[in-house]
This record gives structure tokens, sequence and C-alpha cells, in this order.
């Protein structure tokens, strides 16, 4: 199940419980029985914003749920159909499309659509365009911050970065805003603020402008409790996320893929389970064969190990499930000679010796399914490419070689486009092969994509005069010096250095969080400077004030309190 | 010594008993107006020390000027309608028959009143209706009857402090319930009465004192009975044993439980609103109906003829008559007392509130009354001031001194006069020296209220409120008052001085200032830089509704309204207004810049669908010109029209 939050830092569970009374709330002010259409994008967050989904649901009348796009909702006997949707264009005409296929069956009536997190003028506008604007009633649900774990709240809003990068339609920040407004409705004004690349700077300055149009002098703020908010635009570490990471957490999301704070793997890897419930319920039907896992600080066992490397995990799954059987066989041994109350504190500690043995069973299984890909020789190559290419070497020959072997077109690509952002571009004569033999191979689709890659900056060509190189340096290759992003040699048992979580890479974008507490991000202007621009650093009082446009370097202002 | 005021008994003199309860009568204003002859005009005042209207009777006879050409004198006081403060300052004059009231042949006015929001509602003989602000700007004009209504006429109205009913001639009742809408529906109550059965009175119950919250008209008839009409019909109450001839005066109580009837054999009897109970049955020992009969406060009804003076009944049926010399005279009800308007003075009549009247009573034993008289003789150097003060309480905790405090507080809060203030508050800063702890909350906000109040009673001013008024008005109520009267500076400082928001008061001023003839050959820079220097100390604060102003929907100065849009806050009232300015390029720009993509959105849709009635090709470049300077929004539009274009729809 999702994440419990008993253990935030902070009451996360405010924003949880905050946003079910809305979402409660919405249902409450329709009459009669509902259908949900959901967002694809949306349903599984409901799970993270209703502890228990269906009691909440049909306790408040919903008495069925859809897929957008889907053509079973025609058939639905509900009286009322609320559509909650992602404001996309895409979306709306899907919205457009089930309202249509509904009308025709079902004769005329309204729709409620909700928008989440907030409704756009150009949705609005497409719905008009599409012909059902005059029988849908446009609404907001503001789900806006997703608490996905003890430590993490996210806004779950995967198409930002396309949306805003590649086609210019930056709406999605309005989200952020939203959510870096509510984060201070509930835990006071932060009083610092950091921020780096261009949407960081927009984001800062439309949340500070909201605040100076919502601004009411005698209103009571909450005591802050957030030191220090650091944005980052993702324009300024785009290598990361091309990185293999070699954390136990890290390989699930690379290789199984963690959505909305779970997996969906097969049945079997959940193990016992599948037998319990056949025996609890023979008639039911067969469970379906892929199963959600919540991989979240509830989890007792996955906090220990989830930020292991893969090379320990290993031995320590194996001490755990010696210690479990250990505790077992100790009970066993004295069997005999033991007193009615220490058979009782025994028995007491059963429940929670089965859980620790189901969920150890459950990671076994993980490791086991992850091993298969980490330990052979494809993925052992493939981090040791990476490393070459984070420590500035070209490895044209090997992209070349790929290709010609038809490996997967992500890898090559993800490949491409490290080389690209770790050397300052691809030189021209490879960028034109490169880019031919790509097409040649996996065919003419391929020159969208990387016209679009072009685009957003994951690749380039190197500028050249006459044959020299413009550049000699990457703003990589800067950064990686100057905030010593690669560590030769890292302790992956007790790691000292964040290096750990992949071959020896630190992620930038966790270097700029650790200057900007230790030693703070003046200490580092130059290399800031070289990053993409601008970093800022700013102190926010009660009184809120707009953010000046001359804002555009480095600078520390008056009334930031220094980071602790 | 030095006496600064009249020793108390002097004082309590001046009251008048009402059974066992006492009134007294204190002159406010000496009126500044120029009418000689009250009884020639018709008069109304607005609650709460309001403004009063006045105008002259010609305006209101059957006679019209186009049957019987009058004389000019005459026509001349008939034609206006005169608004003064409550000291009798002029604030504006009304030509309400002017060619600007479309309405032929100047109908008379039937009734006239105020609005909660202090408007004067005028309701003319055809249904129509006018509402005024205290300037004589027309608020609201409509119409009550129907179209169809043919020769019906409004017989009379009562105008309450939302709404309206008005009786016509064919003895049906016709109602407004909200008239601060920009378009007020009007509706029919069925009385089943007929032009043979005429009512003899008629009396308002607002919804907040009736059991099903909808207004109830009290009507007297002929058969000497009530009815109770609502929008669900007429009831009649049957009163035919208790009341002996028609009703021809009728007043509800200010807190709505008690109706007053004068009958035409010369009977006040006071009934409860239910029906159920009459409380009073009181022989006038006239059968001449009088001019006006209202409550004065919660236990006591005045009524008065012409030139006779005021007569006032209190409960129990004791009676007390002021002569007023004969003088024609107006009285205005008030919640908590009542004020009477003669040509030369303003005066309230006024229950003497209990404190006062403990520190003040001949011979008072009262803890608050020998706290007064120990700090008189404290103040003469008297020793028997400590001997006075040892007596209160006599030596147990101070509950008694305290609560002499606070009626020497609440005393000096009921005090027109400040020297009489101050004498109470030092009697009482005397008192709560010698509490061991005392609560000075109290003092202190009495003293800020006094202050507020005596600002606003200035003859200048002219609201005399008393304290409960205030109390019920609030602050920002009485802010608000001060601004209609434009009295920009004192709300200012009494805003200041109560750490209200100075938004509203500022906003006005500038709105004000912008329509003043005075600005209008002043430089549009030079103009905005005024407003922009008396506003900036405020903060952040909206400027849309000043430029809206400055606009004045398309007739007025379009650069200086963009000019002062600048300083709006709020991106989307700025782009909106922009937009409807059609300042488009402006508007974009400013969208762009609030980073806001729904307005830069808002501003494209509208200028393209604008440019779509337009097939002038300039305008079109010029379109896509504006768009191409602002990469931003080229990307937005291209996001839609990428869908529009795998619509099908070019």
């Amino acid at each position: 199940m999702a994440s419990l939050l008993d253990q935030a830092p902070i009451n996360l569970q405010a924003i949880r419980e905050y946003e079910r009374a809305e979402l409660v709330d919405i249902l409450e002010s329709v009459d009669g029985t509902k259908h949900l259409v959901l967002d694809p994008a949306l349903s599984d967050l409901l799970s993270h914003v209703l502890l228990d989904p269906k009691r909440t649901l049909t306790d408040n009348g919903v008495v069925g749920m859809s897929k957008l796009g889907d053509s079973q909702l025609s058939r639905s006997q509900a009286e009322n159909i609320l559509f909650f949707v992602r404001p996309n264009v895409d979306q709306m005409k899907l919205v457009a499309s089930n309202i249509m296929a509904c009308r025709a069956t079902r004769g005329s009536e309204r729709f409620n659509v909700y928008f989440a997190p907030h409704k756009t003028l150009v949705c609005e506008q497409v719905l008009e365009d599409e012909g059902v604007l005059d029988c849908v009633e446009l609404s907001e649900y503001q789900l806006n911050l997703i608490p996905l774990d003890d430590d993490l709240i996210s806004l779950e809003l995967d198409r930002s970065f396309r949306e805003c990068k590649l086609d210019g339609d930056t709406s999605s920040l309005q989200a952020v805003t939203q959510s870096i407004t509510k984060l201070q409705t509930f835990y006071g004004i932060i009083p610092n603020v950091k921020s780096i690349g261009p949407l960081g700077r927009t984001v800062c300055s439309k949340f500070m402008r909201a605040r100076v149009e919502a601004y009411e002098p005698d209103a009571k703020q909450p005591v802050p409790q957030i030191d220090t908010l650091v944005l980052i635009d993702r324009e300024v570490d785009l290598v990361s996320p091309l990185v293999t990471p070699l954390t136990y957490e890290g390989l699930i999301d690379e290789l199984i893929g963690i959505k909305n704070g779970a997996i969906k793997v097969d049945s079997a890897i959940k193990g016992q389970d599948k037998d319990k419930s056949k025996e609890d319920d023979a008639a039911a039907p067969p469970p379906p064969s892929m199963v959600s896992i919540f991989l979240n600080a509830n989890d007792a066992l996955y906090v220990e190990i989830r930020d292991l490397n893969i090379e320990q995990l290993g031995p320590c799954l194996g001490q755990k499930a010696k210690l479990i059987r250990g505790h077992y066989d100790a009970f066993r041994a004295n069997r005999d000679n033991q007193t009615i109350t220490e058979i009782h504190d025994f028995v007491k500690q059963i429940p929670g010796l089965k859980q620790n043995y189901e969920s150890l069973n459950q990671h076994i299984n993980i490791t086991e399914e992850l091993k298969r890909t980490t330990d052979g020789g494809t993925f052992r190559n493939r981090w040791n490419t990476e490393r070459a290419l984070l420590e500035g070497e070209p490895r044209y020959d090997l992209l070349e070689d790929m290709i010609a072997k038809q490996e997967p077109p992500i890898q090559v690509l993800r490949l491409l486009c490290l080389q690209s952002l770790t050397s300052g571009g691809l030189r021209s004569n490879k960028f034109d092969f490169l880019r031919r033999e790509i097409i040649q191979t996996y065919g003419f689709e391929m020159l969208f994509t990387l016209n679009n890659l072009e685009r957003v900056g994951l690749i380039r060509k190197r500028e050249t005069t006459m044959g020299f190189a413009m550049e000699t340096t990457s703003t990589f290759g800067n950064a990686r010096k100057s905030l010593g992003l690669i560590k030769e040699n890292v302790n992956v048992g007790s790691p000292d250095d964040i290096a750990y979580v992949s071959s020896g890479y630190a992620p930038l974008s966790v270097r700029l969080v650790q200057i900007s507490i230790m030693p703070g991000w003046t200490a580092y202007t130059a290399t800031l400077q070289s990053l993409p621009r601008p970093a800022i650093e700013f102190g926010q009082r009660n009184e809120p004030e707009e953010l000046p446009q001359a804002l555009a370097r480095l600078v520390q202002q008056q009334g930031g309190a220094p980071p602790p | 010594g030095r006496r600064a005021a009249p020793k108390c008994g002097a004082m309590a003199t001046d009251w008048h008993a009402l059974g066992d309860v006492k009134y007294r009568k204190r002159p406010v204003y000496e009126m500044q107006w120029q009418l000689s002859e009250l009884g020639d005009y018709m008069l109304c005042g607005a609650p709460y020390g309001g403004s009063i209207a006045v105008v002259h009777v010609s305006a209101t006879k059957q006679t019209i000027t186009s049957l019987s050409p009058p004389s000019a004198a005459s026509s001349d006081q008939g034609s206006t309608l005169q608004i003064y403060t409550s000291s009798g300052g002029l604030l504006t004059t009304i030509a309400w028959r002017s060619p600007a009231w479309k309405s032929a042949g100047s109908p008379r006015i039937v009734s006239m009143g105020w609005s909660d929001q202090e408007n004067l509602v005028l309701v003319l003989e055809d249904g129509g209706v006018v509402v005024y602000d205290i300037f004589g700007a027309v608020v609201l004009q409509f119409n009550l009857l129907p179209a169809v209504a043919g020769n019906i006429r409004v017989e009379d109205c009562q105008i309450w402090g939302a709404g309206l009913v008005a009786l016509t001639s064919n003895m049906n009742i016709w109602a407004v319930d909200n008239l601060n809408v920009e378009d007020p529906m009007p509706y029919e109550m069925e009385t089943q009465l007929n032009e043979n059965h005429p009512i003899t009175s008629m009396a308002v119950l607002q919804p907040q004192f009736t059991s099903s919250g909808n207004v109830e008209v009290i009507l007297g008839t002929q058969e000497n009975t009530v009815l109770v009409v609502d929008v669900n019909g007429s009831e009649d109450q049957l009163l035919h044993e208790r009341i002996q001839a028609p009703v021809t005066k009728m007043a509800v109580a200010p807190n709505g439980r008690f109706l007053a009837c004068f009958t035409e054999n010369g009977m006040v009897t006071v009934i409860s609103t239910s029906f159920t109970t009459k409380v009073l049955d009181f022989d006038t020992n006239t059968r001449m109906t009088p001019l006006q009969m209202i409550w004065c406060g919660e236990d006591s009804v005045v009524l008065h003829w012409k030139r006779a003076g005021v007569l006032m009944v209190g409960p129990y049926g004791h009676w007390v008559n002021h002569p007023y010399d004969g003088q024609a005279l107006y009285v205005i009800p008030e919640a908590d007392c009542c004020r009477v308007v003669t040509s030369t003075r303003c005066e309230l009549l006024q229950r003497v509130p209990s404190a006062t009247e403990a520190i003040r009573r001949i011979g008072s034993t009262d803890p608050s009354a020998m706290l007064y008289d120990a700090w008189e003789a404290f103040e003469e150097g008297d020793v028997k001031a400590d001997e006075n003060l040892r007596r209160i309480g006599a030596g147990d905790d101070d509950l008694q001194l305290a609560e002499a405090v606070s009626a020497c507080i609440s005393a000096a809060g009921s005090e027109f006069d400040p020297s009489m203030q101050k004498r109470y508050l030092k009697a009482a800063t005397y008192g709560m020296g010698l509490c061991s702890d005392f609560d000075a909350t109290e003092f202190v906000d009495t003293c800020r209220k006094l202050r507020v109040l005596n600002d606003v009673r200035r003859p200048e001013v002219g609201l005399p409120l008393t304290s409960q008024q205030y109390d019920r008005l609030t602050a920002e109520v009485l802010v608000d008052r001060l601004i209609a009267r434009h009295h920009h500076h004192l709300a200012l400082t009494i805003c200041d001085f109560l750490k209200l928001s100075k938004q509203k008061v500022l906003t006005h001023w500038a709105c004000e200032k912008l329509k003043s003839p005075s600005v209008r050959d002043m430089p549009d820079k030079q103009l905005r830089d005024i407003i922009r220097e008396k506003l900036k100390p405020c903060g952040t604060m909206s400027y849309t509704a000043i430029a809206l102003i400055a606009y004045d929907g398309g007739r007025g100065r379009k650069r200086l309204s963009t000019m002062l849009l600048d300083y709006e806050p709020h991106a989307a009232d700025q782009v909106k207004l922009l937009l409807s300015m059609n300042e488009n390029e402006l508007a974009l720009q400013k969208a762009v810049n609030s980073m806001d993509s729904d307005l830069v959105f808002l501003v494209l849709l509208s200028t393209e669908a604008r440019l779509r009635n337009n097939q002038s090709q300039a305008k079109k470049q010029e379109f896509f010109h504006m768009v191409y300077n602002h990469p931003d929004a080229t990307a937005l539009l291209k996001v839609y029209y990428r869908h529009k274009l795998s619509m099908g729809d070019p």
C-alpha cells in the first residue's frame, strides 16, 4: 500500500488529507451515482491520496470507473460521469470522443471534467473546437503534491520536460508554482531559495508573483518548517538520468520501472501471496499475472536495502535470511525446555517475523530478477562505457559497433546523448555519420527523434570553423573537475560519497544540492555560471515582493539567513 | 476651584422620566441649512446619523405641473431635491425632473427612503424607481410595475434597508427584495383586496424578523383589522376585538418584535408582531392621524402632529410631551434612539444609558456614582476622596470597584461632549489605579472609539453616531460612509488609527481624482505620478478599478489608463483590461511577462478572433508580427494549431 508517511520529517499526512478532502468534496458536490473516467496518468495516483480508494469511492457514490478513451463508458448506468484528466490537448480529444459516444448512446446530458492539477485555456478551447464545451462543466482538482514516500513529494508530471523544452508550452510550470505555494501554506514561508536554470528562474518569479497577488498582511503564516528550497532545471543536469544506476532502488527503476511509487511485476515475484489467496478464496478467479508492489518506507527491510549498491545486496539479503532462520531455529531447538511465557513471547513475534519473511522473499525474488541482467556482460560493458564517457573519453567506435549490431535504439541513443553532453557536442563529421547510420539502420522515423533530441540539447553538433573546434572544453567537463563528479575509488560497502550510486559518478544534481548547503553556492560561482543560467539565491520574507528582473546573476540577497 | 462641567445634580434634572425609564434630549447640531419652514418639505433621513433628503411638497402633491402652471417659485422648488448631512450641510441638489428623467408628464414622488448602502431610493407614482448616491449620481433606475399594468399607479411605498414594497392603486403589492443588484426583480404579492376595500396603513416586517425568511407586509384595513401579506398570500389577523377603529399609522419596532398602531379613534396600540399579545393601549385624545409615528429605541413610541410638538409614550402608558415651540419638525428613527430635526436644530432623543443613570441619578449610592464622586473630590484636593472610595466594596475584593470602573468607561462611551467623556474616563483611571488587576482592553477600546466618534460627529462631517450605532455599523462601514462623503483624509486617518486596510479609501480617492474636472487638462504623466505617490505607501494594491475609471469605457484617457495598469500586481486583471481596451500588443507583452501561459493564450485567442472578422491584410500582418516577436507565444500557438490541423480544420 502507499506510504503511511508516519516517519516523515514534516507532517506530509496533512497534504494527503487535504487532497483527499478535496476529492471527497468534489464527489459530494455531485448528486447521485457517479462513474469516474480517469486519465491513465492519474489513476494510480488516487491510491496515494486515498489510503483505501475502493471504500472511499464507493462510499461517495462511485459505481464505476474506466480509463479515458475506453468505450465501455457508454454502457455505464451511473447518473453522472466525471472525468479526471491532465490538462493536455491530446487528452481533451479523448474526452471529447468519450462524450460524443456517450451522447449517442445515453442521450444528451451534462458531464463534469476535472483538471488535475489545473485547468488551461488551451484545453477549454480544444473542447470548444471539438464541440462539446456546451455540455461540460470544467473545474479543477488541485492534485499537485503527491507524497510518494516519507521523504519524497512529487508532482508526477512526466511530460513536463518535453512540453517545456520541446514544445515551448510552459503551462506545467503553473503546477510547479502552485505546488510551491501550497507547500508554503502548509509549512510556512521557505526562508532561503536557490534556483538554477532558466525554468527555475521562471518558477521563482511566478511563485513570488503569486505571493504578491495573494498577499494579505494580516493573514497568519505558519511557522517555517522548511529551511531551503532548491530548484534545479532539468536542463542543468541532463547527464545523470542517462547514466545507469547501481543501487537497488535505482536498478529497479532502470530495469523494471517505478511508476507512481510502485512497480508492476509478475505475481510469482510476490511469492507466497499466490498460494495464500487460493486458500482464502478458492472460488475467486486466479489473480492477474501482473501485481503492483509499493516501494516505500512502510517496508522496513526495503528502507535498509534500497540504497545499497548491487554488489552489497546479495550478501546483505543472505544475512537477513539467516537471521530469520536463526529465530525459528533457536525456538525449535529449545522447544522442550521452554516456559509458557517464553513460548508466548515468541508467538507474539510471529506476525512480525512472517511479514519480514514475506518481504525478504519478495526482495530476494526482485534481486534475482535484476541480477539476471546486471550479471551479464552487456550490462558491465555498458557502465564501463558510460564511465569512460563521463571521464571525457570519446567512444564513437563503440557507438558505430552498436548501430551495426542493431542493438535496441534506446541504448544507442542514450550513449549518443551521453557522448554529446560529456564532450561538449559531437564532432561534426561524426555527427553526420552517426546520424545517417542511425536513420538507415532504424528507419526514417528516427529522423524526428534525432531532431527533437537536438532541439532540447541532448545532442549537439560541435561548431567548427576552418576545421578547428570552437570550444575545447565542455560545460560538463568544467563541472566534473570543479565539483568532483568522478570518484576514482568508491567504497561501495560503507560509502562516503554519493558517487557509489553509479560506477563512480556523483550525479550533478546531488552535488548541486550538497554545495548549496556546504559551503554555499557563492563558493562555486564560476562553475555555476558555466551551467545553464541563471543561478540565483534569495531570501523570502513574510512580506512578499516581486523578483526584480535584474536578479539574473548569483547574488546573496539581504535577509537570507545563512544555511545551517 | 475650577469646574469643567456642572455638578452632577444639575445634569440629572435635564432628564425626562417615562415611568422608571429616563430619557434625555440632547442638542447635537445647529442646522446649517436655510430651510425656514420644514412643513413645506417632505423629508427623509437615513439611519446611523445619515443624510437627509429634502424635497418640496409640491413634488409630492397630485397637482401636476402640466395641468395647472404654478408660480415660478414653487415649480422651481418642486423640481429639485436636496441631500443634506445631519448637520444641514448641503451635499447635493438633484434636478430630478430634468430631461435625464425620461418618463413623460413628471410623475409625483410617492415615497423616499434610504437603503443600507445609504443610497436614496425615490419611488414615483408611475412605478418608476430611481436610486441615487448621496451626491446625486443615479445608481439604479427601473420600473416596479410591469409594462402591461396600464393605469395602475403606486399609492404608497415603504422602503426598508435592502428592498421596498409598494402598494398599487388596485390594492396589490409589488416588492423588490434586493436593490443592491444591477437588475432588481420586482414580484407581486396578492392582498385579495380591491379599490372598494382600500388599505388604511402599511408597514414592513423585514425578512430577518419573519419566521419564513420572506418579507411580510402588514396592512391595516377599513374592517378594523390587520392583514399580513407575503409572497405566499395574505392572512387576516382578526383583530376586530382588540382594535376599535381602522389603523391609520403603523410602525415596527427596531427589534421587529412589536408593532405600534395608531387607530382612527386616537388610540395607540402596541401589539407583538406575532399578533398574540397586546402590550399597550394609550389614548391620545385626538382623532387626528399623526404626521409620524416611530419607535425611539425599543421601548417607547414617538408621535408628532403638525405644530404640536413630540409626544413620547412609554411601555406602561407613561408619556411626556416635548413642545418644540410649535415648530415644524421631522423625526428620524435610529436603532437605539431617534433624531429630531427642526429648521434650526438637530437633537437626539435617547434613553439614558444605565451606566450614566447609575452615576448621575440624584442621590445614587451605586459604586460607580461613589467612584465618580471620589474622583471629583480628589480633583478638588478634598480628603473626602479617600473616604468615598473606601465605601466602595468596603474592603473585600475589587469586584465592586472593577464594576464601578467599567460603568464609568461605559458612561464615557455614551457621551457626546468630549469634556464629559474626559471626566468619566479620568474617574475610570482613578479607580483603575486602585484595582489590583484590571483588564485595560475595554478602556483602550473605548478611548479609541471615542476619538473616531468625536471626529465624525464634527458638524463638517455630520455623522452623529452613538456608540451603540457605531458598534452595529462597524468601523469598515463607517469608513465606507466617509469615503462616500469624500472625506478621504479623515477616512485614511481612521484607517491608520484603527489599523484597517487603506486600499479601499485610496482607490476611491484616485477614482474621484480622475473624475474631477480640475485634472482634465493635466498631462497624463503628471496625473499618474500624483496618484502613484499617494498610493505607493499602501504597498501592493490593485489599480484595475482606477485604470477602468481613467479609461471610462473608451471615452476617457486610454494612455493614462495603460500607465496606471502598469502598477497592477494581478496579471490577469491587467491583461484582461488591456484586451478590452484593444491594446493587444501591450496585453501580449504583459501576459508574456507574467509567464502565465493561460494569459498568453487568452490574448492570442481573442486577438485572433477579432481578426477573423476583419479582412484587412495589414491587421493580419500586425498580428503575425506581434506573435513573432514573442517566441513563447509562438510556441503556444503551435501546440494549439497542431491540434487544430489534426482535426482537419484549417
